[in-house]
């Protein structure tokens, strides 16, 4: 029930936003030279000329019978363009997310377990400067380092899952630059909580029981450890969609980021709206399967979702 | 040769030494208490002991245990000991388990981990274990996760875990702080019978010398990270040498210790002046760390005193020690008449020099160490066998005009589903059920309880902070529990609060002078707060400049002091005071509880004094209210409540309370009162 409200409010506030930006589809399409007529008749043939709740219901209208509508510019179903645009973001995401996690389970518990030695001190600063670069320009390093000088790798196009070998190898760099960024971020969350767990009482009292510091942290703390971490790993989705529609941009990979902006600059008004709703709508979903899985990790939290 | 040898342990953390030099030993089988109070390292040298230290904390000096140095053990080495022939039980038990793990698998892991049983061999242990630490349905319990369970059974369920190896050696930090009354009692006798059954030896660290004394055989004193003194249970409590111990002794004794026919109400309650310095001051302290609060204090105590015999089996460290008793113990028979009491001073608090500001005023020392309970065996509870009327300092009477009364006040909240031993039982708490309470004019009334028998929720409505699902409450004869915030004003400003936790109930962001005038603007009262403010902060004796200071820079009974403040500011006419002194170390409650008796007086207060102490309560009140389950079960006047008390819970919560000098099991009328858990 919260999940459909929470996705209608964002639908509505999706498209008022897009509603009042400025620059008419129509006049934007048709370039500077188009007449005042032929701008008119296209912004009919767009359905552009009707008011703008009807414009919103027939839009949520289209979606919920499976509709996505077609594309202002190319005339071709959205549903289409989006689909190939998933093909290569999804797996980016997934990668990105998959690398994140790889570095900071890691490298958030070593930083808390060394906390007061010069090794855990200096893997808290590469985590920090791991923060502070940002996806695309770690991004812009990579191609130099790995495609340019040791051709390693591709630096940037896809050529479709045809090949996955190749599909797969174009999207590495991409999928360690946003994942990284994210890693350094979920690292520090991860150091937090296994510091929380270090001063427990439970740890404490696993350890009276005859259990090395290693073995009590693995048998009772990489569960406490989960539960935080995975609340801030459904709210960073968020975050690596953003980051992706950024790294594609800097590898040219044509996935739905690219399509976004494209979209933006071309005022195809309903391939945006379609896409804004797509990313909340996956956000939502993800961060209430991190609530149910909550309830598989936690005995303690009532059953009220 | 002992079985523990602790010789000259240090455990610093930087510069500051957390415990300086300590020297004890448990031998074989037997029972020694470590008591002191927060700070004084008591905890942190149970945890050296297992070598488990807070992180950033270190240890030196020697640990022998078994022929083996701990200190200087290998880790590895340590690890096979722990758990399997030293155990520790904690003092948090719902922490001290893992959130998400069955309690099974937790009791199995401490067979498993020293490779003495398979896994499903170890499964069959743990029943067999939760079954020996009288876990009524193990079966459920193994099942169970740490919050399904009460606190009881939680600490139960650690103990499982301590005693599954058959250790020689138990360590139990603060095992029952944290249980009510009678849970405590019973964790007690268990903890007690297992220890002598299993033949284990048992270090008990504790704050409470009544539990001590009801176990242990030989007690280890600590103050300031020092041991100050270690002799038998009985001379401890029966002449204790150094001024630290024996101001403790003699508030213990005077609060709820001894059942004394003679101990009256409102008397001034002997104290330890001042407060222990903090750890890190403390360890920056030179010479005796008790100087600044001894009355005995010299010139020589610049320098540090060592411990030494006073005489065989009895050390102390004090270069002024309390003399040795002349002979015995000086008893005065149970029949002398209460006057006589006065002149009579309990042999541990005879010496001059204790006789500081807070321990004089006649009368304070005699009744409470040297009442029935001490010498010979315990007499009845009850003052009708000495053949002497009870003399009740009775400010309220029937006469009086109610001040705060409610009707069959009931409060339900309602739960949201809540799972309880795996059985999921949606519904309703009742946490309220017909509650009728009168406070008269003057009247000083103690509600007395467990966790779960309503008081708190009581406070709150009583304060109109909360709305009754049904009944009324009255202020002055006019109902307050249905009224808008707005017409409660009058109320607000002469009914005030005092909580237990005065560091959560003090703004940490506000200088003391302002929490104070804080319900002075708040309420628009009118004059010179800054005025008011010295004043106030005179009324609690806290120091001058202590208005400038923050909450967090205070020590635990200068916070209640300003919290009392605070509720004084508004000149109210009642005072709730909910658990008020229960978070303080036992010389500061006393302390505390002298504040309270002295601005009864002062300020006509009319006082809800909410407690879960019996000892308390019966200091402090003149009428009290037992309340069960959201039920008054048992309402009067003091004296008759705790002496003739008629209802069988009552009788319970009286026998389950420890007092100094009663073996815990002792006393079977504890199983009266049959309380279910």
């Amino acid at each position: 029930m919260l999940l459909i409200a929470t996705l209608a409010v964002a639908s509505l506030i999706v498209f008022l936003v897009l509603a009042v930006l400025p620059g008419k589809p129509a006049e934007v399409i048709l370039g500077t030279q188009a007449t005042p007529g032929a701008v008119r008749e296209l912004t009919d043939k767009l359905g552009l000329d009707k008011p703008i709740w009807r414009q919103y219901v027939d839009w949520v209208g289209g979606l919920l019978s499976g509709r996505l509508g077609t594309s202002y510019i190319s005339g071709q179903p959205i549903a289409s363009e989006l689909g190939s645009a998933l093909e290569v973001t999804g797996p980016l995401v997934g990668l990105g997310l998959l690398v994140g996690i790889v570095i900071a389970v890691p490298l958030g518990t070593f930083s808390a377990v060394r906390s007061r030695r010069a090794s855990g001190v200096v893997a808290s600063v590469l985590n920090q400067i791991g923060i502070a670069v940002p996806s695309f320009v770690l991004g812009i390093l990579l191609i130099i380092v790995a495609g340019v000088e040791l051709h390693l790798l591709p630096t940037g196009g896809f050529t479709g899952w045809s090949d996955p070998a190749s599909a797969l190898r174009s999207l590495v760099l991409p999928g360690v630059a946003l994942g990284v960024v994210e890693g350094a971020i979920v690292g520090r969350y991860v150091r937090t909580a296994v510091l929380d767990v270090l001063s427990s009482d439970y740890l404490r009292t696993a350890r009276a029981k005859g259990l090395t510091q290693g073995r009590a942290l693995v048998r009772h703390g990489l569960r406490n450890v989960a539960v935080p971490v995975l609340t801030v790993l459904g709210l960073e989705l968020a975050g690596l969609v953003v980051g992706a529609v950024v790294v594609e941009n800097v590898f040219t990979l044509p996935g739905m980021g690219t399509l976004l902006l494209q979209s933006v600059e071309n005022r195809d008004l309903i391939v945006v709206e379609d896409i804004v709703l797509l990313v909340a709508a996956v956000v939502l979903v993800v961060n209430f399967g991190v609530d149910v899985l909550y309830h598989s990790l936690d005995p303690r939290i009532a059953r009220e979702l | 040769m002992s079985l523990l040898d602790v010789e000259n342990l240090v455990i610093s953390s930087g510069d500051a030494r957390l415990v300086d030099g300590i020297d004890f030993s448990v031998g074989a089988g037997e029972r020694v208490g470590l008591i002191g109070e927060s700070g004084s390292g008591k905890s942190l040298t149970a945890l050296g002991v297992m070598q488990l230290l807070p992180r950033g904390i270190s240890s030196t000096g020697s640990i022998r245990f078994e022929d083996r140095d701990l200190v200087r053990a290998p880790e590895r080495a340590r690890c096979r000991l722990r758990g399997n022939r030293v155990a520790m039980v904690f003092q948090e038990p719902m922490s001290a388990l893992n959130p998400l793990m069955r309690v099974g698998k937790q009791i199995a892991e401490s067979l498993t981990v020293h490779g003495r049983l398979s896994r499903s061999a170890a499964k069959e242990e743990a029943a067999r274990l939760l079954a020996r630490v009288e876990i009524r349905d193990p079966r459920a319990v193994l099942r169970a996760y740490p919050h399904e369970l009460s606190g009881g059974q939680r600490q139960r369920v650690v103990l499982a875990m301590a005693i599954a190896n058959h250790p020689v050696l138990l360590l139990a930090d603060e095992p029952t702080t944290a249980l009510d009354v009678t849970v405590q009692d019973r964790v007690l006798r268990l903890l007690d019978g297992l220890v002598r059954e299993e033949r284990m030896a048992l270090l008990l660290i504790s704050h409470d010398l009544a539990v001590v004394s009801g176990i242990c055989e030989r007690v280890v004193v600590m103050y300031c990270g020092r041991l100050v003194e270690r002799a038998a249970v009985g001379d401890i409590l029966a002449h204790p040498r150094h001024p630290y111990t024996a101001g403790l002794v003699a508030t213990s004794a005077s609060l709820g210790g001894v059942w004394s026919a003679t101990a009256r109400r409102l008397q001034v309650l002997p104290t330890i002046p001042g407060t222990a310095p903090g750890a890190a001051a403390a360890s920056r302290l030179s010479g005796c760390p008790f100087r600044t609060r001894c009355g005995r204090a010299s010139e020589k105590c610049l320098e540090e005193p060592g411990l030494e015999a006073a005489e065989a089996g009895h050390d102390v460290a004090c270069w002024h020690p309390l003399p040795a008793p002349a002979g015995l113990l000086r008893v005065h028979g149970p029949s002398g008449p209460a006057g006589r009491d006065d002149d009579v001073l309990g042999p541990g608090l005879a010496g001059p020099g204790l006789a500081g500001p807070g321990l004089a005023g006649p009368g304070l020392a005699g009744p409470g160490l040297a009442g029935p309970g001490l010498a010979g065996p315990p007499a009845p509870v009850g003052s009708e066998t000495d053949g002497r009327p009870v003399q009740l300092v009775a400010s309220g009477d029937d006469g009086a005009a109610p001040i705060l009364e409610c009707r069959n006040l009931v409060k339900v909240y309602r739960a949201a589903l809540a799972r309880q031993g795996g059985e999921p039982s949606a519904g309703e708490i009742r946490a309220l059920d017909g509650v009728d309470l009168v406070v008269r004019e003057g009247d000083v009334l103690g509600i007395v309880g467990e966790s779960g028998s309503g008081k708190s929720t009581l406070a709150r409505i009583l304060l109109a902070l909360d709305r009754p699902t049904s009944g009324e409450v009255r202020f002055r004869a006019v109902r307050i529990d249905d009224r808008p915030e707005r017409e409660l004003k009058e109320m607000r400003r002469e009914v005030q609060v005092v909580f237990q936790d005065p560091l959560g109930s003090l703004d940490p962001r506000m200088r003391v002078s302002d929490i104070v005038a804080e319900p002075l603007q708040a309420l628009g009262v009118e004059g010179d707060c800054r005025q008011r403010v010295a004043e106030l902060l005179e009324a609690v004796r806290l120091p001058r400049d202590s208005g400038r200071r923050y909450p967090h820079q205070l020590s635990g009974g200068q916070r209640q002091r300003v919290a009392i403040a605070r509720a004084l500011a508004p000149r109210p006419n009642v005072l709730v005071a909910d658990e008020a002194v229960s978070a303080l170390d036992v010389s500061v409650r006393a302390q505390i509880l002298n504040l309270f008796a002295e601005l009864i007086g002062r300020f006509a207060l009319s006082v809800v004094f909410i407690s879960h102490d019996m000892g308390v309560v019966r200091h402090l009140c003149n009428r009290v209210a037992v309340l069960y389950r959201g039920k008054v079960v048992e309402e009067g006047m003091t004296e008759d409540v705790l002496t003739r008390p008629v209802s069988s819970y009552t009788r319970g919560l009286l026998a389950a309370t420890p007092r100094l000098g009663k073996q815990v099991g002792d006393d079977e009328s504890a199983t009266v009162g049959a309380v279910p858990l």
